[in-house]
């Protein structure tokens, strides 16, 4: 035993020395706050620049219905922005006019201004706000409103007469080519009244950039609501009453927390999606993480003594499953030490903006039993591709199978942080190498899952690691003496079954 | 009491036998000398001792200081690979204790810095093993190697590589754990340092013993049929001279194997008609040349005919 730890020691102290630790510790969470900055900062950056639309309108309606919402758009909407919001201000005495530019969105959550808000106009809303809660919200949005977040919209009639409907076509082609105008749209001359059934378009959008879609998306909404309209008058219906026939009743999304114990609700909490997905993700891919930054060095370290014939010294002096094992250890070591300078890190900030409620301390401990569990069992999966190979090129193609595995709770954590409780969640988090990962993620999400899952997640990986570490010490065993060619699969399981 | 005691002992790897029926024993506190051909079976056997590789199974026992070997690396015994083998990025102190530790021993601080004055590598204690020149991580591997005060090192080559003043410094480090009563088994190609050094000589051929005993014992199966001599000329003076089976020429002198029934007189005589005669010696067989005997082209031939 003393010989593992003496083992584990030294695999310890090379694996924090390396660069590759020095920046998962460092360099690591500066990058991700790099991320957000600069995203924060891209926010900012949209590009602003009018854009210029051409309208061959065969309909001699359409044209001035766009160009009049394209009016009102570029007053009131391309300045400002969506703010969080969990319901309207509560407003008294603010004139009628002010308060029609207020939306909120109820399914989304979210609160608008239309337009730039003007000084005057945040004071008289300040002063009839009744909460402290909803100036604070005024202040926000006119903060918002001050810039300009999208493009405005410029357009322009295109002569229909002038030439055929081909060469008037061609010729917004040419200024589209030249830059002249971002985009030409027309509409066929019975656009409002086509049944779209027969196939041919009503409309087309011609642009040079098709991945850009929201002038087009924009479009869409006062054209349809002026085909509506107009085809409500024509079969003599009354608008409002079909508007309010087709109303769409959508629940709003409130967690359980919004309700004290009597059952009413609290203003100001609402569903925290942010925090609810991140806490889950943020542990998983903490863990992702340090499998990857500690046990794939172990690939490394079982090379470098292979090739450099350490090997053979180590095995005179102590038994190659020992040795394995100390590894293993002294991986184990450095992944806890990652994991505790990020959980205090973690739990600092998470303190500091008051999210603690979203990882109960059960978790942590959940945490660390499975991420140690993962590392070994990943760790000795390491380890047997490492002796079984002899170069790092090899090692390395050896490694997708191995990698893939690890990732696969990547592909399903948002299916499963979704809805955790699942059957296709229970199952896939039960499937031992994505136990670790899928299994904290299911425990930090809302709903609580029943305690068996992670009970048996930890006894089936326990399992699991056990097989690995008992195959990978045969494999480790033959391979680390192994000089010249690395083993094929087949050889490998060879070892395994025959030791 | 045998250091290592050897009945029987097979090894095949796939269909190829590197190792077939080997007996041995190496006598306690005394310098055993592994001699063979590249391939022959030496560090298969040397692994074997060490627990390193099983024998085949079915094979003899192999007993080590006293106990059977199985599987379980010993404290007591001490390898240096042939090919150096150290971490290159830990610095020389760290790397010993490190080794020693393996070994069991807890505190081998004043052993490390002993040997490490003793090698004149005092100063490169603190530095790392990549800044080592070779020369100096063979005696760094070296002292890995005894600081646990092994009663059995194993030497798997442990002068090739080294200038003749570092070979010294080894060889006299060899030969004093030796007088502190460690069994020293090394396998070496030069066979005038197994001349030189070893108590028993022991030729393993094609995974076959071939020679086994003292070198005098060896020498005594073949006999004095060697001749030396240093001629005046151009030495092109030994064609078919009576009773002369073989000539070696070493330039600065030849070394004739004769007919052991022939009468070395007469040869002087049929020598002094021809050149004028600096040196004749008559001699056994140096090791080198029992072993080109042995493993040489010419036994291969015979070994075919």
């Amino acid at each position: 035993m003393r010989k593992v730890l003496t083992v584990a020691a030294r695999e310890y102290v090379a694996a924090v020395r390396t660069k590759a630790f020095i920046i998962s510790l460092v360099v690591m969470p500066m990058m991700m706050l790099g991320s957000i900055v600069v995203q924060v900062l891209l926010e900012d950056k949209v590009d602003t620049t009018d854009r210029r639309v051409a309208v061959i309108d065969h309909t001699g309606r359409l044209y001035d219905v766009l160009a009049t919402a394209a009016a009102e758009r570029n007053e009131r909407q391309v300045h400002g922005g969506e703010i969080d919001a969990a319901s309207m201000p509560e407003l008294s005495d603010a004139p009628p006019e002010l308060t029609a530019l207020l939306h909120f969105d109820e399914e989304n959550g979210e609160l608008r201004f239309a337009g730039r808000m003007s000084e005057p106009q945040r004071e008289t809303l300040l002063a009839a706000c009744r909460a402290e809660q909803d100036r604070e919200r005024i202040r926000e949005l006119f903060e918002k409103s001050q810039r300009q977040a999208r493009p405005k919209y410029l357009l322009e009639a295109v002569d229909t007469a002038d030439g055929t409907p081909a060469e008037v076509r061609n010729r917004q082609k040419q200024r589209v080519e030249s830059r002249e105008i971002f985009a030409f749209v027309e509409f066929a001359a019975d656009a409002v009244d086509r049944d779209l059934a027969a196939g041919q378009p009503a409309a087309v959008y011609y642009t040079a950039r098709t991945t850009y879609q929201d002038l087009r998306n924009w479009m869409a909404g006062p054209i349809n609501q002026y085909v509506r309209q107009a085809r409500l008058e024509a079969s003599e219906l009354d608008a409002a009453k079909v508007a309010w026939v087709t109303q769409r009743v959508v629940p709003r999304i409130r967690h359980i927390r919004s309700l004290d114990e009597t059952g009413r609700h609290i203003a100001g909490v609402e569903t925290n999606e942010a925090a609810e997905l991140l806490m889950p993700a943020a542990l998983m891919f903490l863990m992702f993480m340090v499998i990857m930054v500690g046990a794939t060095p172990l690939v490394q370290s079982v090379l470098e003594e292979k090739m450099q014939r350490i090997a053979e010294v180590l095995v005179a002096s102590i038994p190659p499953f020992e040795l394995m094992l100390g590894k293993l250890l002294g991986v184990v070591g450095v992944s806890l030490t990652i994991t505790a300078v990020y959980l205090i890190g973690g739990y600092v900030s998470i303190h500091h903006y008051g999210l603690d409620e979203y990882v109960p301390a059960m978790v942590l401990g959940w945490f660390i039993l499975f991420q140690a569990l993962a590392i070994i069992m990943f760790g000795s999966m390491f380890v047997a591709i490492g002796a079984a190979c002899s170069e790092m090129k090899e090692a390395q193609s050896s490694l997708m199978p191995v990698m893939l595995l690890a990732c696969l709770p990547l592909f399903f954590w948002l299916n499963v942080v979704k809805e955790p409780t699942s059957s296709f969640a229970t199952l896939v988090s039960l499937f031992p190498p994505a136990t670790p990962m899928l299994m904290t993620l299911r425990l930090t999400a809302d709903p609580a899952i029943a305690l068996w899952q992670p009970l048996l997640g930890v006894l089936l990986v326990a399992l699991t690691t056990v097989a690995c570490v008992w195959a990978a010490g045969r494999i480790f065993r033959v391979g680390v003496l192994m000089q010249g060619k690395g083993a094929r699969i087949g050889e490998m399981l060879h070892w395994v079954l025959r030791g | 009491m045998s250091a290592v005691d050897i009945e029987g002992v097979s090894k095949t790897f796939g269909k190829h036998a590197a190792v077939n029926e080997l007996s041995l024993s190496v006598p306690t506190g005394s310098v055993y000398g592994f001699i063979g051909p590249n391939g022959s079976g030496k560090t298969t056997t040397l692994r074997m001792i060490m627990g390193i590789i099983y024998p085949d199974p079915g094979s003899g026992p192999i007993r080590v200081l006293g106990q059977e070997v199985f599987g379980a690396a010993r404290d007591q015994v001490s390898y240096l690979p042939e090919e150096r083998g150290l971490y290159k990025k830990m610095k020389v102190r760290d790397v010993l204790r490190f080794c020693a530790e393996l070994k069991g021993c807890r505190d081998a601080r004043r052993e490390i810095a002993g040997w490490l004055e003793r090698l004149g590598l005092a100063d490169w204690a603190n530095r790392k093993v990549e800044a080592l020149s070779k020369g100096m991580a063979q005696k760094v591997q070296f002292i890995a190697s005894v600081v646990s005060r092994p009663q059995l090192l194993i030497l798997d080559e442990p002068f090739t590589g080294l200038d003749p003043v570092n070979a010294e410094v080894i060889k006299d480090a060899v030969l004093e754990v030796k007088r502190s009563g460690t069994t020293v088994i090394f396998s070496t190609h030069d066979m005038g340092v197994a001349e030189k050094m070893c108590d028993f000589i022991f030729m393993i051929f094609k995974g076959r013993k071939v020679l086994d005993g003292t070198l005098e014992a060896i020498q005594d199966r073949y006999g004095a049929d060697t001749i030396r001599v240093r001629v005046e000329g151009d030495g092109q003076v030994f064609g078919d001279l009576p009773g002369v089976e073989r000539v070696n020429d070493f330039g600065r002198f030849q070394e004739l194997r004769v007919d052991p029934a022939a009468d070395s007189q007469a040869i002087l005589r049929a020598l002094a008609d021809r050149a004028r005669i600096r040196r004749f010696e008559l001699a056994r067989p140096s090791l080198h040349d029992i072993f080109v005997r042995i493993a040489g082209p010419e036994a291969e031939e015979e070994g075919h005919a």
